[in-house]
């Protein structure tokens, strides 16, 4: 999967935000992101929201229309955004 | 419809005179052009002239047109001259603004003295006077309000008290220009730094330092001033003096029509408080623990939820509801942990005269969706 990304404002030093742009809504892509940890969507908000928790501490969550998401992955593990965007590369819809 | 409560951060919308001023700038022959006199229209004169008014400052060749308030604050403090061993009192409730240039300044050998606050944001006056008198500063610089819960600092007050313990003063007025009456803080401050693009309506890239004492600032930066070309050094007199290279000409035209607006149809400061109380009451009925400075307060509330972070929070209101707020620290790292709430950073909701009683009834409506879906989310009966 093609997808464009760019750093976004955080007020904490301890993670690091990135937003993602792809070709797909996030609800297209939410087969992919619960293989990655611990998937939810609150239907309860105006827009429903996706999170998703991963085991390495990333947390990436976005309104399930939208073809863009929020990524923030913590300093202590600096693997995790190139891992990330491995899997999300790799990633064939 | 996306609701815009982030008028602390930069206002919108703006008077339709704003665009068109900034428009008709760029469109026009630059001022520049013309070298001074009196025949063509002069957009940085016009918007010192009104920057002078709105301060009390008599001589608006002492109003320094900046990028913004940031620009302001480091063209004062790093301008008069303090030197390694003294002290700055400031206050734990300032901007980076005002803190990342004290911290600079701390590098080069100079004291820097906190004042506390209160648990709504407002600066501890007792304690600035205590340590004014004791650590005998040469600068006081703090803010006129703080941009994370609005509460209004008795500015004059804690002038006098810098005044008498012989320290310049330097007042932030980010968050009140446009709102409250500045014209009486220029006989007790020796600077006012202030921005546009907040509730003075105007564009973004303007700022002003407001001189009233007989100080002179050291320019930090060096150049072409348009006039005195064949002097090496920065020319002696202001607001040259302070403003090398050019200027931006449509943002000055844009904030001198944005203050002539304001002056003719000036904020109704009972509507706007009345229009924050609501919106308080409204989020506290829904579980919100809201900041509430007494008194004099601009129309900022902060507030968390037990149970989500304020990034979350805040994230929620941006994307699922379209209601566009700012979330965490507001680049004021320090006054957190003083606040009645410290969760570690604060959900803002900032209304302008623009604010309508609709947009207030939405948010509330967001927040107390937002409550509601992490309560159930985390088995908590409601």
């Amino acid at each position: 999967m093609e997808y464009k990304y760019k750093k976004t404002n955080n007020c904490f030093n301890d993670a690091e935000t990135y937003e993602y742009k792809t070709s797909y809504t996030n609800e297209q892509l939410s087969g992919f992101f619960a293989s990655l940890g611990s998937y939810s969507v609150n239907y309860k908000f105006k827009k429903p929201i996706f999170y998703l928790d991963m085991s390495d501490k990333t947390n990436v969550k976005g309104v399930m229309g939208d073809s863009f998401f929020k990524a923030s992955f913590f300093n202590d593990s600096p693997n995790a955004k190139r891992n990330f965007e491995t899997r999300l590369a790799n990633e064939k819809i | 419809m996306t609701i815009y409560l982030n008028n602390a951060a930069t206002s919108y919308p703006k008077p339709k005179c704003v665009s068109k001023a900034c428009a008709k700038a760029i469109k026009d022959i630059p001022s520049s052009a013309f070298r001074g006199g009196i025949t063509g229209y002069d957009a940085f004169e016009e918007a010192r002239a009104l920057l002078a008014e709105l301060t009390g400052i008599q001589n608006k060749d002492r109003v320094i047109l900046t990028q913004n308030a940031t620009a302001a604050i480091n063209t004062a403090v790093f301008g008069i001259g303090l030197k390694d061993g003294d002290t700055v009192l400031t206050s734990v409730t300032e901007h980076n603004s005002v803190l990342r240039p004290l911290y600079e300044l701390e590098k080069r050998g100079v004291n820097i003295a906190f004042t506390s606050c209160d648990d709504t944001g407002r600066i501890n006056a007792d304690d600035f006077t205590s340590k004014a008198a004791c650590c005998k500063p040469k600068l006081c610089v703090f803010t006129h309000a703080s941009n994370v819960t609005g509460a209004v600092n008795d500015a004059a007050a804690l002038a006098e008290t810098a005044k008498e313990n012989g320290s310049l003063v330097l007042i932030d007025a980010s968050q009140t220009a446009g709102l409250y009456d500045l014209s009486a803080l220029s006989s007790q401050a020796d600077m006012i730094a202030l921005t546009g693009h907040k509730y003075l309506l105007g564009p973004q890239g303007i700022g002003a330092l407001c001189i009233s004492g007989e100080i002179k600032p050291k320019p930090l930066l060096f150049g072409g001033t348009g006039a005195l070309s064949e002097l090496k050094d920065m020319p002696d007199e202001t607001p040259m003096r302070l403003e090398a290279g050019t200027g931006a000409e449509p943002a000055a035209a844009a904030l001198a029509s944005a203050i002539k607006w304001s002056i003719n149809n000036p904020p109704d400061m009972k509507k706007l408080n009345n229009l924050c109380l609501y919106l308080k009451e409204g989020l506290k009925a829904c579980g919100a623990k809201v900041i509430e400075p007494e008194g004099d307060c601009c129309p900022v509330i902060s507030f968390v939820l037990n149970g989500i972070t304020a990034e979350d929070c805040g994230y929620i209101l941006n994307e699922g509801y379209d209601i566009i707020c700012r979330s965490g620290l507001h680049c004021a790292p320090l006054i957190h942990k003083y606040l009645k709430y410290n969760s570690g950073g604060t959900v803002r909701l900032s209304l302008s005269r623009f604010t309508e009683k609709k947009d207030c009834d939405e948010a509330i409506k967001a927040v107390k969706e937002i409550k509601s879906a992490y309560m159930k989310a985390n088995g908590i009966q409601i």
